[in-house]
Order: structure tokens, then C-alpha cells, then sequence
């Protein structure tokens, strides 16, 4: 009877996480250039915790590591010179404190002295590490595809587009910003910029709401387990105890 | 239940997204008026296992962790000063601008405002004001004797007095630009305020370097799209609908938690 509580609390420690990171999804249904997330489960066997029972192993479950979508987010058209969205799987390169980090995010804008920015003024690095200097009286910034900035002609500057070989290791730091873990990035070569549009969260809404119904139902079931097992032994007592008078 | 608060996050988020959008759209018919957009960024992530921690004694590592986030914050709020179109209005005192810059505006309290809504129109001196009286600078003022005046694409003021062959000079109106148009702060009234974010105002002549050049007798539109604005809300509205869904699902687990005892 132990075991049957145990077992179904650790269902339920693991799906209470599943939910905390399908809540984590819809609330940034709207953030730009997000990669949805699920946690993945795998069974832990051990041993009962009465060996006199029967099986003489139990399965119990944990989560073991998330697993992230990388399918890209829809484009959506704004019109705005200073929105970049990506294809493929680069990222641009954005300075912080603690080294560069990385983004899918291209809602860009200048600050007071025309650097390129990021909305929460982190500077955007060129293929050179460099911040990038945009001066607007020499016409729109217009962006090739390959990520060439370039103003009344002149070439301006070429974002630093960075891929990584294990996307799916990289450590999410908030703030949209990404960070690899134990790799460095190298140059992207399958990815395009395109200006004008950016890319929205790849989170699909009746999926998530879908996962969320599910895992409210399973810990249900998971709940009425244990109550029943509750039951049971309650029922035990109250037998066994009459037995002995 | 932290998912509750998660998913509280995610409809602040989206309440915050519909008061943006329901402002672009009650300025639909705002002279010069750009619209807003609010753009979000995800909260910090708690590391449970760290990506490429150990997880063996042979060596191998955990490929991805769990890292569970924490929901969404607004990153900002941000102006799109794209080009509004150009309404035709026959009056003389309409000035739109076709390009980057502003018109300067004396506030009563001395500070210098900024808009690009050129539907101007007289003081009773003669001078040019906005709506609500505020002079136009640099100061023109259009003499009493005046059949007619025009400004050119670069700015020039000329006025036709009776009595007179060729047109009187009047004066010079200059547009001030700035680095990051998207820094300045909105005072309404279709003001604006330099900021440090928006950088010092450099002042031109129309049609100057990275300025736009003077169309008289047109007024520039307000830049909101209905059709993408009523999208938006759309789309807003129903994600706000489901993250109260992940409240009630959160909710319904711990209820089901309660009903075990008894």
C-alpha cells in the first residue's frame, strides 16, 4: 500500500512540473521568437518499499530533461525597418555582461547615440563582435538577406549570425537571451534575415491548452489512486482491528 | 501552484497588450499619431538540473537540464514611427511631413514639444499654433495684410500682401530629428518630450540631410492599421482567455489534492 502512494506521488511531483512548464508556454504565447517547451519522463526502478510485496521492483517517474521545439515561429509583417526575423537556425549575437548570449528575438531599435539594441538596451554584435552604429540621416537601413546592413548604399556593417551544433543544450537565461552550454557558435550559413517581419512564439495554443486538460486529468487519476489506496488501508485497520476483539 | 502565477504572468501580459491595441485603435483618427506595440520577453528559468551537469561517473552529461521558467514581462512598449499617409485637406494652416522629424512646439511651461501633427492654425496675432494655441516654432508670423501664404517642400514661408508685386518673405520652418525617434516621451495631446533614450534634437531644414520635406494643405494620418490592429486583439483576447484556462486547470489539481482528506 506504501508503494502505491509513493508511486503515484511521484506521477503527481512530476506532473505538477509538466504543468509549471506548459504555463510557462502560454503565458509567452506572444513573445517573440519563443521555442515551446515539454518535460520528458522516464521510469526510475526501484525496489518496493515493503519487499515482502509483490512485484519485487516498482517504476517510479521522474523528469528527466525538457525537450525544446525549434520549428520556427510564424513571420508576421510590421513594416517596422528595425524588425529582423530569422530562418533556419541562427540566432543573432547580443552583448551582455557576462559574455555574448544569443536570440531569436529581432525587435530591434536604437539608442540615443544609433547603436543597434535590443528592447531591453543590450547591444547587437556585428560578424566581429562590434556594436553596431546606424545613422538614420543617411536614409533606412536596409537589410540583405544575408544579414548585410547597409545606408545609402554604403555597407554598414554584417550582423554576426551564430548556429549551434546542439541548439537543444543551450541554457535559456530569460529575457528572450539563450546561452550554449560546454559549445561555441559558429557562423550560420543556412539562415536568412529578413527585415521588416518578426517572428513570432512557435507555442501552439490549442496543443498546449490540450497538454494542460491532460495533465489536470492525470493528476486526478493519480489523486483517486491514492485515495483509494487510503481507503483500503483505513479499511484494513478497521478489519483487522475487529479480528483481534 | 506556481503554474497559477505563471500563467498569471501570461495574462497581465496579454491585459497589458489589449490596452496598447485599444489605444492604437481609439487613435485611429489621431493627426500624426503612431501606433504602439507591446513586445514581451520570458521571465527567468530555474535551473532544476543544469544543462550539462554530470550524470554519471563515466562521464556523461545531462544533454538539456530542466530549466522551468517563470512566465513573461512586458520588454517594452514600443512607438513604430512608420510614415502615416497624407490626407488632403485644402487648408492653408495643414502642414504634413513627408519623411523623418518633427514640428517644435513652445510649451507654455518653456520646454520644447515635438509632434507631427501639422493641423495648425492661427493665433489671433497671426502667428502659427497648434490646436491648443501652442506657437509653432521657429515663430512665423503671417502678416495682416495677407491675401495668401505658402510654404515650399523645404520649408519657406511666403506670404502674397495686397498692394504688392512680388511675395514677402516671412521666415523658415526647421524639423528637428532625432537618433532614436522611438525614445521620446509621449505627453499626449500629440506631444512629445526629448528623453535620454531619444538622443538631443537635431534641427534642419526640411528636405535637409535625413529630414522629410513640407506638404502644405495636407495633414498626415494616423498610422494604425484597423484591420491588423483588430487582429491583434483578437489574438490577444483568446490568449488571455486560455492562460485563465491554466489557472483553472492548476486550480482543479488542487482541489483534487484537498479532496483526499478528509
Amino acid at each position: 500500500m506504501d508503494n502505491s502512494l509513493l508511486i503515484t506521488l511521484s506521477s503527481q511531483n512530476a506532473l505538477r512540473r509538466q504543468m509549471e512548464v506548459a504555463a510557462n508556454n502560454m503565458a509567452n504565447v506572444s513573445t517573440a521568437g519563443f521555442k515551446s517547451e515539454a518535460i520528458l519522463f522516464e521510469p526510475v526502478i526501484r525496489r518496493p518499499a515493503s519487499i515482502e510485496e509483490r512485484p519485487k521492483t516498482v517504476e517510479f517517474v521522474r523528469d528527466y530533461t525538457i525537450a525544446r521545439d525549434f520549428r520556427p515561429g510564424a513571420l508576421q509583417r510590421t513594416d517596422n525597418p528595425l524588425d529582423f526575423a530569422l530562418t533556419g537556425d541562427g540566432y543573432f549575437t547580443i552583448q551582455t555582461t557576462e559574455g555574448n548570449a544569443y536570440t531569436r528575438d529581432g525587435q530591434f531599435q536604437l539608442d540615443a547615440q544609433g547603436r543597434l539594441i535590443t528592447h531591453d538596451a543590450r547591444f547587437v554584435l556585428d560578424n566581429a563582435g562590434q556594436v553596431i552604429t546606424l545613422d538614420l540621416t543617411q536614409g533606412e537601413p536596409l537589410m540583405a538577406r544575408d544579414g548585410t546592413i547597409s545606408q545609402g548604399g554604403n555597407q554598414i556593417a554584417q550582423l554576426g549570425l551564430v548556429a549551434f551544433a546542439r541548439p537543444g543544450a543551450m541554457d535559456k537565461i530569460g529575457d528572450n537571451l539563450w546561452r550554449p552550454t560546454n559549445e561555441q557558435g559558429l557562423p550560420a550559413t543556412n539562415t536568412q534575415v529578413i527585415q521588416g517581419m518578426t517572428e513570432g512564439s512557435n507555442v501552439v495554443a490549442v496543443t498546449e491548452l490540450t497538454r494542460i486538460m491532460e495533465i489536470s486529468r492525470a493528476f486526478e487519476s493519480a489523486t483517486r489512486i491514492q485515495k483509494q489506496a487510503e481507503d483500503l488501508r483505513s479499511r484494513a485497520i478497521e478489519r483487522l482491528a475487529r479480528v483481534q476483539s | 501552484m506556481r503554474s497559477m502565477n505563471i500563467a498569471a504572468t501570461g495574462m497581465l501580459a496579454q491585459q497589458l497588450n489589449v490596452e496598447v491595441i485599444s489605444n492604437n485603435i481609439a487613435n485611429l483618427n489621431t493627426t500624426g499619431f503612431k501606433r504602439q506595440r507591446a513586445e514581451f520577453q520570458d521571465l527567468i528559468y530555474q535551473n532544476l538540473a543544469r544543462p550539462g551537469a554530470t550524470t554519471s561517473e563515466a562521464g556523461t552529461i545531462d544533454p538539456t537540464g530542466v530549466q522551468v521558467g517563470y512566465g513573461v514581462k512586458t520588454g517594452s512598449v514600443y512607438r513604430v514611427t512608420e510614415q502615416g499617409p497624407l490626407t488632403r485637406t485644402d487648408n492653408r494652416y495643414d502642414l504634413a511631413i513627408n519623411g523623418r522629424g518633427y514640428f517644435q512646439i513652445a510649451m507654455p511651461d518653456g520646454r520644447t514639444a515635438y509632434t507631427r501633427a501639422g493641423n495648425f492654425s492661427a493665433s489671433p496675432t497671426g502667428q502659427i499654433v497648434t490646436e491648443d494655441g501652442y506657437i509653432v516654432q521657429p515663430e512665423i508670423q503671417i502678416p495682416e495684410g495677407a491675401l495668401d501664404f505658402s510654404i515650399s517642400a523645404s520649408g519657406q514661408v511666403q506670404a502674397i500682401i495686397s498692394g504688392q508685386t512680388a511675395p514677402q518673405d516671412l521666415g523658415q520652418i526647421t524639423l528637428a530629428s532625432f537618433v532614436n525617434p522611438a525614445g521620446l516621451e509621449a505627453l499626449g495631446d500629440n506631444l512629445l518630450v526629448e528623453t535620454a533614450a531619444s538622443g538631443p534634437a537635431t534641427v534642419g531644414n526640411p528636405t535637409g540631410p535625413g529630414l522629410g520635406s513640407l506638404n502644405q494643405t495636407y495633414v498626415e494620418a494616423s498610422n494604425v492599421n484597423a484591420v491588423s490592429e483588430i487582429t491583434a486583439l483578437i489574438v490577444a483576447q483568446r490568449a488571455y482567455e486560455m492562460n485563465s484556462k491554466v489557472i483553472n486547470a492548476g486550480d482543479e489539481m488542487m482541489q483534487t489534492t484537498s479532496q483526499i482528506m478528509r
